[in-house]
């Protein structure tokens, strides 16, 4: 869009960054669940930042076959998705018991939060960096 | 800003495992004035979240004091009024006041700025001023300054915040707002109370005082292409010198005076076929009441039925209904918007006692129908160069006996842009209509103003290096019928044009992670409509934003000389933020701690004639206060 024509120079650069910066959260987190590099992943329904930019994420379309679930509902869940690692983007995600954390805004800045029951249900554990967010249900 | 991000962009990139950084990268990339803001718009000045934040902005006025060319003002009753012109009791009818998509406004003064201009700033994530005359598609009417007030949201502030202050004189403010997201709705409330105390002064007649106190109520509810807004605002407290301006030698003191306000609006946005088409509606509903009292000394007012005046009261009533729909096309290199919009205002004044005896006041007309229709095509020469025509079209359709207008406004940008440099030209043509106050005021109201008209010419160059950015804007103005008041106290269209030029130099430094230094030289000349000698004025601001361990420290010094008809002035506001932990904040902040910033004069009786010797009553428009602030996050 022309309009946005110093924006496109100046701004929707940034807009782009903050889109591909919130994918390589995502990349990072679920790298940290799987330790793989190449992790397959589900959108249910949709995540634009790793829809847009996946990165080193493969992005399935079958759930069974995902190695994380990312949520953007948690509202009639497929069934052969609520087996898998769920991990969702709002807090109040995490009122689903299967959801094993989510990366969420709140309070005017970005958080994650895993809970560590959850993530040893799963026989998941993090890399050491991510030990500041996981806290006791 | 940008370069800053960019480089931490990097830094994280090479160290992608550092999930903290990478979040507070992201964080600083999410800034919402990124995606609002309209650099082809006007002269652009941003406060972000964070600027507002760590500079501890409390109200609109602390960011308008240090504007470039203008410095905050406030009228004879203690509103908002950037441009006052004493005696007149509103001028800026042309700074244009928007919360999120849809203008705060008042039908009588034809913006909300008097009611708005100084209001809390709380719940607003981020604000952006467009100087310059800016792009028309920001509203219905035409305007010189247009301040856009975005509120937080949902989708960043899911959780509530409480917040309490003190601050001098016993003033205290409280407030709180909790939001959340469901997955096909958000929606956000926001509730504060306002005690704002000021310094009592003392003068033959009486004491005059600017004690305010206010409650405010903000919701919002979104959706992915809607939302619906409710905000409402009641005020009660001192008017200062009151609206009244008193004949004869015994002048218009007044032994108190009191004013209450209430505004309610309802507004709505919604956006259509994959964003390019927009439609706002909103519909606000107004009241004020303003009380002097003269006794023992009673005055005497142009257009009271007596002539020795104990007591004035006067309600104010006033409805608006605006809708706006805007749809924008992609044709090759242009791209068009296009804009048709319409708004009601009713407006009563007729409620007015002059010791307590019924004194309507007849207006020639109380409604107004205003049909606009705009056109914008941007045209995109090259990757570097842009082209910006616009055209606007208002017609007024008045009721009774009050004469229709109509009004045009032409505007011309070009803007280039390279990886460095950014220049702007604006040059544009635009006639105001005169508002309702200006025209049936029973004390200085003439039915037969002409719309006034601005000649302007506009030229912004900005060079960004080493995270260091350096800014010269440069303007000139030709003013045709510029409103005035005359010696009978009736405003008259000026019968001379007036030119007026400003310069504004602006240098900002991003240093260290998180730090800011930012300073700005500004000068303003204009000429005097009644041939006196032209009114010149400077202004300079520096402003330091610093970060260490949990403290966030924030200095500014802005100082203003020139002729203003009073002493210079420069006002030293400082103040830290302790952040205790994530969710818990201490502050603590000083204005004008030196009690030196710029003071204001006040007509204390009608002038005869504008002569600097008429006596006035001298006050400070931004009085020495400091306050202590706990926040707490949940």
């Amino acid at each position: 869009m022309i309009k946005l024509f110093l924006i496109s120079l100046l701004i929707t650069t940034m807009y782009a960054d903050d889109v591909k910066l919130a994918s390589s959260i995502f990349n990072t987190i679920v790298s940290s669940i799987t330790h793989k590099k190449n992790a397959a992943v589900y959108l249910y329904y949709d995540i634009e930042s790793v829809s847009r930019y996946p990165d080193k994420l493969q992005v399935v379309k079958d759930c069974s076959i995902a190695d994380v679930v990312l949520l953007s509902s948690i509202k009639d869940i497929p069934k052969e998705c609520e087996s898998e690692i769920l991990f969702g983007t709002r807090y109040s995600h995490l009122k689903n018991k299967n959801v094993i954390g989510a990366f969420f805004w709140q309070k005017g800045r970005p958080n994650i939060l895993f809970y560590r029951d959850r993530l040893a249900k799963h026989h998941i554990k993090l890399d050491k960096s991510f030990d500041k967010y996981i806290e006791n249900e | 800003m940008k370069r800053l991000l960019l480089f931490l962009i990097c830094v994280n990139i090479i160290n992608a495992s550092e999930i903290d950084s990478l979040l507070q990268t992201y964080e600083q990339a999410s800034e919402l004035s990124e995606k609002t803001k309209d650099e082809s718009a006007g002269n652009l000045i941003v406060y972000t979240r964070e600027d507002l934040e760590r500079m501890q902005v409390e109200t609109l006025k602390d960011i308008l004091k240090s504007l470039r060319s203008f410095d905050y003002e406030e009228n004879r009753i203690g509103q908002p009024d950037l441009l006052n012109q004493d005696p007149i009791a509103y001028y800026s009818k042309s700074v244009r006041v928007y919360l999120n998509e849809n203008e705060l406004l008042t039908p009588l003064t034809g913006s909300g700025f008097l009611l708005f201009g100084d209001m809390e700033m709380d719940f607003i994530d981020h604000v952006e001023i467009y100087e310059g005359f800016p792009s028309f598609d920001f509203g219905v009417e035409p305007a010189t300054i247009v301040i856009r007030l975005y509120t937080k949201t949902a989708q960043h502030d899911a959780g509530g915040r409480i917040k309490l202050s003190v601050a001098s004189h016993g003033s205290s403010k409280t407030n709180a707002y909790y939001s959340g997201q469901e997955d096909d709705f958000s929606y956000f409330v926001y509730a504060n109370h306002l005690d704002n105390n000021k310094d009592v002064y003392q003068e033959v007649g009486g004491d005059l005082k600017r004690d305010q106190e206010s409650s405010r109520f903000y919701g919002s509810i979104s959706t992915k292409n809607h939302s619906l807004e409710l905000h409402v605002m009641q005020a009660e407290g001192d008017a200062f010198l009151g609206p009244l301006v008193g004949l004869g030698p015994s002048g218009n003191i007044p032994s108190s005076t009191s004013e209450k306000g209430q505004y309610i609006s309802l507004s709505t946005h919604s956006e259509f076929l994959n964003k390019s088409m927009s439609l706002n509606i909103s519909y606000s509903h107004d009241k004020s009441t303003f009380t002097s009292l003269y006794s023992p000394i009673p005055i005497t007012i142009k257009g009271a039925p007596t002539l020795n005046v104990n007591s004035y009261y006067q309600t104010i009533y006033g409805d608006t209904f605006t809708a706006s729909l805007k749809k924008e096309f992609e044709l090759d290199k242009h791209s068009i918007t296009v804009g048709g919009q319409y708004r009601y205002k009713y407006f009563d004044l007729d409620n007015i006692s002059f010791n307590t005896v019924p004194s309507p006041a007849n207006p020639v007309y109380n409604k107004e129908n205003i049909y606009s229709l705009f056109l914008q095509d941007l045209i995109q020469l090259s990757q570097n160069h842009l082209i910006a025509l616009s055209v606007m079209n208002q017609t007024y359709d008045r009721n009774a006996n009050m004469k229709s207008e109509n009004t045009t406004q032409l505007r011309f940008g070009y803007i280039y842009s390279s990886k460095e440099w950014i220049a702007k030209t604006f040059i544009a043509k635009q006639e105001f209509s005169p508002e309702p106050y200006m025209t049936i005021s029973p004390y200085y109201g003439n039915i037969n103003l002409k719309a006034d008209s601005y000649k302007s010419v506009f030229q912004e160059v900005s060079y960004e290096k080493n995270r260091a950015t350096t800014k010269l804007i440069l303007g000139y103005g030709l003013n045709e019928n510029t409103p005035l008041i005359d010696n009978t106290f009736t405003i008259q269209n000026a019968s001379k044009e007036i030119s007026g030029y400003s310069a504004a130099l602006e240098f900002t430094l991003l240093f260290r992670q998180r730090d800011k230094l930012e300073f700005q030289a500004n000068y303003t000349r204009l000429e005097s409509p009644y041939g006196n000698k032209d009114s010149k004025y400077h202004n300079f601001v520096l402003r330091m934003q610093n970060s260490i361990s949990q403290f966030d420290i924030f200095n500014e010094l802005v100082i203003n000389t020139g002729d203003k008809d009073v002493n210079n002035g420069y006002d030293y506001s400082a103040g830290v933020k302790y952040n205790l932990t994530r969710d818990f904040h201490l502050s603590l902040k000083g204005e004008n701690i030196f009690n030196s910033a710029l003071k204001k004069a006040y007509f204390t009786k009608l002038p005869t004639t504008l002569s600097p010797t008429t006596e006035k009553v001298i006050v400070p428009i931004i009085e020495q206060k400091f306050m202590f602030s706990m926040e707490y996050l949940f």
